[in-house]
């Protein structure tokens, strides 16, 4: 699968967009179907304030957001992408006051669906405090025109 | 889910609290509030909640569904007089995506499917105009942490 993202469009792509803005989100790699972010540590993260952990939802945005860079990795050109759905298994907590990587994968591409799986983690991919995977429709236009 | 936010509800001095005891659900801007005799939650809309153009990003919406989750099970626990020393782990979270979900504010609400000595199910809903028309579903499982006996109240603790 060839792709359409270069890392300095997914670099601006997790400027424009606001949540992944406001979130601090970096693309760090990007190869044909996979991409990897970052997301620096930061209080507002907390989700368990006794221990500092992050909470699922930031876990969940990284990922959400990193799967979606895959699969604009996996597609010639851009196109307009809306998720199925998206499933989460938490393997552990994550640290507190660590950054945290997601890398994602598109491991198959079909004309109307992209299919993709992730993991989060702080060293190592191997050592992931959480794994995802994702189905999003890709919204091609017939005739050319935008999709509704 | 500190017992404070939960006495605010029930008192009727509010009809929504801020969230802001959980750092991220305050970055996010989610408020508890009272829905009947239950709660649910109401994300008011900030343009940094914003994925794709005109959009709420997916991940704002696991991320309120999975409070919702978890404050559903916090009330209940509470309403039995049994409030767990600690919030409850989620384990796994899937969200079906149903409707996009455009730059209004987000609702949820979620019921607990079961709920065991160590494990609970809980299936939560986000809408937007309606509760009919969900933007989202999310089915959740949670290791829940021990709670406290009803025959000893005992002094209340955050959690």
């Amino acid at each position: 699968m060839s792709g359409s993202l270069t890392l300095d469009l997914a670099r601006q792509m997790m400027r424009i967009s606001p949540q992944p803005a406001a979130l601090g989100l970096e693309a760090v790699a990007v190869g044909p179907g996979r991409a990897t972010l970052r997301l620096p540590w930061k209080p507002e993260l907390i989700g368990w304030p006794e221990t500092g952990v992050p909470a699922g939802g930031a876990v969940f945005t990284l990922l959400d957001t990193a799967l979606g860079a895959a699969v604009f990795a996996a597609l010639d050109r851009m196109l307009p992408l809306a998720t199925l759905d998206l499933r989460i298994d938490y393997l552990k907590p994550a640290t507190t006051g660590r950054d945290l990587y997601a890398s994602a994968h598109c491991h198959r591409l079909t004309h109307h669906v992209a299919f993709v799986r992730g993991s989060a983690w702080h060293e190592h991919e191997e050592d992931a405090v959480a794994h995802a995977s994702a189905t999003f429709v890709i919204e091609r236009a017939a005739d050319g025109k935008s999709a509704p | 889910m500190t017992p404070e936010l939960f006495e605010a509800l029930e008192s009727g001095g509010a009809d929504e609290v801020a969230l802001d005891a959980i750092p991220y659900a305050g970055f996010l801007g989610m408020a508890l509030r009272r829905d009947g005799e239950g709660i649910g939650l109401c994300l008011h809309f900030d343009p940094m909640q914003i994925g794709a153009p005109g959009r709420l990003h997916g991940g704002v919406i696991g991320a309120v569904l999975e409070i919702s989750a978890i404050a559903e099970l916090m009330w209940q626990a509470r309403r039995e007089g049994a409030a767990p020393a600690h919030l409850p782990k989620p384990v796994t979270l899937t969200v079906d995506y149903l409707r996009a979900a455009g730059l209004a504010d987000l609702h949820a609400r979620a019921t607990v499917l079961r709920r065991g000595r160590r494990v609970a199910s809980v299936r939560a809903l986000a809408w937007q105009e309606s509760a009919d028309r969900p933007v989202a579903e999310g089915l959740l499982h949670f290791l829940l942490a021990p709670g406290r006996s009803r025959d000893r109240p005992g002094t209340s603790r955050t959690g």
